[in-house]
């Protein structure tokens, strides 16, 4: 958006010179000019906005999830870090595939690694036991408390393909590479399922049954919406690229499902950009935790 | 069902995991067949060592309260019957730790009896 925007304001602005027809500057597209230089500006800012941490959105989806004051500030917290994380992991993964391979990689592929990377970061902060008494409740946490069922069947779905991909990578001595891709996608799922367990089992001291509730719903979004869901379309990314280091073994099929693969995971990112919860500033309903 | 526990304390954390749990357990607060939180995750809560969860629920085992069923997790037990000749002897022994208490608290026979009366009514 950043990119095409002033490359579009540029486009304007050289057709407002020359009139159309070379005859100098019009008065439509001097307008033209402005309007979208005044929205470059804004996309540029925003974006710089909330690389700086601020994330106006998240205390307004915040506000659609409780009613509560209390609940409020302790989800927009939580969605504050998280958005930021994986902005960051995103804008990092992109710099990569400009660095790294002058354009020439797949940016899917840096960019969902990148986000997956900055969310799985951001869920693992560490909290300092507090000195002197302390309380905790007798309640038990699991990653299945948390988890939706899609979300881990997913999980679990894209993790066999990638062990049938390395699986057949080490049995076609023609497609080696594909060993690699499979495994780094098991390795991105095991990851994601450690940082999970770590989420689940963070320490919670015995606060109140209002506070324990929005606590849950936000480990019940890091662990589904932040881990697993970014470590799925990021592992679905790499899948890709082990269908399509499997052609010289399978042919044209290894291109057919890599591309399936790759639209898939270009699909899940699409879906749960930005946590997947904008929908919740355009289709108001009653907040989770009514 | 909240535990709370002081490093500060001249009771072991350990005993004060314990304590509290059996109490819960007695008071019927812990229903049998409750799932407890796993000792990774009572620990991290409580800002503990994993070991003196680990000794707790240890002795926890021994007194029959909770009992651990492989990777499913740590629950808690049936209260065992005891026989009469059972309870007689477990309450006679109870009954003269109280009784030396009393005595160095210089509580007289019925101040005792109230207290017992007392803890048997909000247990």
């Amino acid at each position: 958006m950043a990119v095409a925007v002033p490359t579009t304001a540029l486009s304007v602005l050289l057709v407002a010179r020359n009139g159309g027809d070379g005859s100098g500057w019009s008065v439509t597209g001097i307008v033209v000019f402005v309007v979208l230089a005044a929205l470059v500006l804004v996309v540029i800012l925003n974006f710089g906005l909330q690389l700086a941490g601020f994330d106006g959105e998240a205390s307004e989806i915040a506000e659609h999830l409780s009613n509560d004051l209390e609940q409020r500030r302790l989800l927009a917290r939580w969605l504050g870090r998280a958005r930021w994380a994986r902005l960051v992991g995103g804008f990092s993964g992109c710099l990569i595939w400009i660095l790294a391979t002058h354009t020439r990689g797949d940016l899917l592929l840096y960019g969902t690694g990148g986000i997956a990377v900055g969310a799985t970061l951001a869920e693992l902060h560490h909290i300092r036991p507090r000195r002197g008494p302390r309380t905790a409740r007798l309640d038990v946490r699991s990653v299945g408390d948390y988890l939706m069922r899609q979300d881990a069947r997913r999980m679990i779905g894209v993790g066999v393909v990638a062990f049938a991909i390395a699986a057949t990578g080490l049995v076609a001595t023609d497609a080696r590479p594909a060993i690699w891709w499979g495994l780094s996608a098991g390795a991105v799922l095991a990851a994601a399922r450690l940082a999970q367990q770590r989420v689940a089992s963070r320490p919670r001291r015995a606060i109140s049954a209002k506070l324990t509730r929005a606590d849950d719903l936000a480990r019940e979004l890091a662990i589904g919406r932040g881990l697993a869901r970014p470590a799925t379309f990021f592992a679905l990314a790499l899948v890709a690229r082990g269908f399509f280091s499997l052609t010289p073994a399978i042919g044209g099929l290894g291109e057919l499902l890599g591309g399936a693969a790759w639209l898939y995971a270009l699909y899940l990112w699409w879906h749960n950009r930005r946590l997947g919860l904008d929908f919740l500033l355009t289709e108001p309903r009653d907040p989770v935790l009514a | 069902m909240i535990l709370s526990v002081d490093p500060g304390r001249a009771l072991p954390v350990y005993e004060q995991v314990r304590e509290q749990i059996k109490r819960m357990v007695a008071s019927g607060t812990l229903q049998a067949g409750t799932r407890l939180p796993t000792i990774r995750q009572l620990a991290a809560d409580l800002g503990l060592a994993k070991g003196t969860i680990e000794r707790a629920y240890e002795l926890l085992e021994n007194d029959t309260v909770i009992e651990t069923k492989g990777r499913k997790g740590t629950f808690v037990m049936e209260m065992a019957r005891a026989t009469k000749h059972q309870q007689t002897v477990g309450l006679a022994a109870a009954a003269e730790s109280l009784v030396v208490i009393a005595r160095q608290l210089g509580a007289d026979e019925s101040t005792t009896l109230d207290a017992v009366r007392q803890v048997w009514r909000n247990l």
